[in-house]
């Protein structure tokens, strides 16, 4: 019997090891996927950088001073007025201060600044769509923005992108480096999007930020919670 | 090693997309390269391709570089960068200012199609200290070949190297995984 439980926990801590929340690198129902994803299998590479000798070389790189998306306090862009705000940390729970979080996102009409964006909306010309800030003492960021529309993309017919916001995460350390992006709660179009349904089943709610008006401290703002996990 | 540690599980991974271009921050070693320039006699200039599995070249993608050497076995950071594409010079640039023997560069890339970012490494051919590298011996004999940049020409001081990253296919890249 005892043997039994031993060969079970071992059993339990390998696939503990090898389980991973993010991804497979291929997933068939993502069009663009299938001619970039490798095929082979990727190597293991351990984790040894020293964190502190990245920390100063790196912030040179960041002028961290823009939470705002818009242009600036006084253009008023179309669309919900939201604050995205949220809390990072390691797999431990641990803050992790002075991370860098760059976020960008199309405006209210599902529209990106980009000339390849061939979606019929409008460019609105008080909303810029990136920011950049870094984490407090305890692990909290903070962005102001607009609600990004949804927007319609060839993957498959009739295929649409939920609202979402691209994030972009710099640790000081290469090895928990993330991009991903963030969901609203409730968005109907989530059921039939790929990329969000990339994401094995059970971690999916992690890429979803969770209506948070209680603790705003602002008027006339949606608040979203979106905690980070690196 | 606990066995009732607390363990959380990351934040998943999400493509980047095709719109990151007018976002992100790119070059920041652009001023510091023009302040530098007179000083310095070695440099390297990589032109770097990303290929699909039907040998396209991959435009909608951006690099991350963390230039490292090697001191006593000990690995020492020198740089990080993030590029894009480059229509003009249609390729990545990778410019280093300062190379030691034993320079190498671990890659990290982000693509729309790339559900996960991919990390990557890059050996320069005639900098021989790739063939003592521990962790060079470590990978797959019949694919690392794959992993080191060619010297094309030597001009005014810079190495040109040219080399080809291959996301998937024949001649498909080593990509790694982080534990
Ligand atoms: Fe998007």
């Amino acid at each position: 019997m005892l043997s039994l439980k031993l060969s079970n926990y071992k059993i339990f801590t390998f696939m503990a090891q090898n389980y991973t929340s993010n991804p497979s690198h291929y997933f068939k129902a993502y069009k663009s996927n299938t001619d970039r994803a490798p095929k082979k299998k990727l190597i293991k590479i351990k984790n040894d950088i020293n964190k502190r000798q990245l920390l100063s070389k790196l912030y040179k790189n960041f002028t961290i001073n823009n939470n705002l998306l818009c242009f600036n306090k006084n253009k008023k862009p179309v669309g919900q007025k939201i604050v995205i705000k949220g809390n990072v940390t390691d797999t431990s729970g641990v803050p992790l201060k002075n991370i860098i979080i760059e976020i960008w996102q199309a405006n209210a009409s599902g529209k990106y600044r980009d000339k390849n964006d061939k979606h019929d909306a409008t460019i609105d010309p008080n909303f810029y769509g990136y920011g950049v800030t870094k984490t407090n003492n305890i692990g909290n960021y903070k962005f102001i923005s607009i609600l990004p529309g949804a927007y319609p993309w060839n993957n498959h017919k009739n295929a649409w992108r939920p609202r979402h916001i691209h994030f972009s995460i710099l640790d000081l350390n290469f090895f928990s480096r993330l991009c991903t992006q963030m969901y609203f709660p409730g968005d109907f179009l989530l059921n039939d999007d790929p990329i969000y349904n990339s994401i094995p089943k059970e971690h999916r709610n992690k890429v979803i930020a969770k209506y948070d008006n209680k603790k705003n401290k602002i008027s006339n703002y949606l608040t979203f919670n979106f905690d980070i996990i690196l | 090693m606990s066995l009732y540690k607390k363990k959380l599980f990351k934040t998943p991974s999400q493509t980047v997309g095709p719109f990151f271009q007018n976002y992100l921050k790119f070059d920041f070693n652009k001023n510091i390269s023009s302040i530098k320039k007179n000083k310095i006699k070695n440099r390297i200039s990589l032109n770097l391709n990303i290929k699909d599995k039907k040998n396209r070249i991959v435009k909608d993608a951006f690099i991350e570089y963390w230039l490292f050497y090697k001191k006593n076995n000990k690995k020492i950071f020198l740089l990080f960068n993030r590029i894009k594409y480059d229509i003009k010079k249609k390729a990545f640039l990778i410019n280093l200012n300062e190379y030691k023997f034993n320079t190498y560069l671990y890659l990290t890339i982000f693509s729309r199609g790339l559900l996960n970012h991919l990390h990557t490494v890059i050996y320069f051919n005639d900098l021989n200290f790739f063939k003592k590298d521990i962790f060079f011996k470590k990978l797959p004999i019949d694919r690392r070949h794959f992993m080191i940049a060619k010297l094309i020409k030597f001009e005014n001081d810079i190495k040109f190297y040219k080399h080809d990253l291959h996301l998937n296919g024949t001649k498909e890249s080593i990509f790694f995984y982080i534990d």
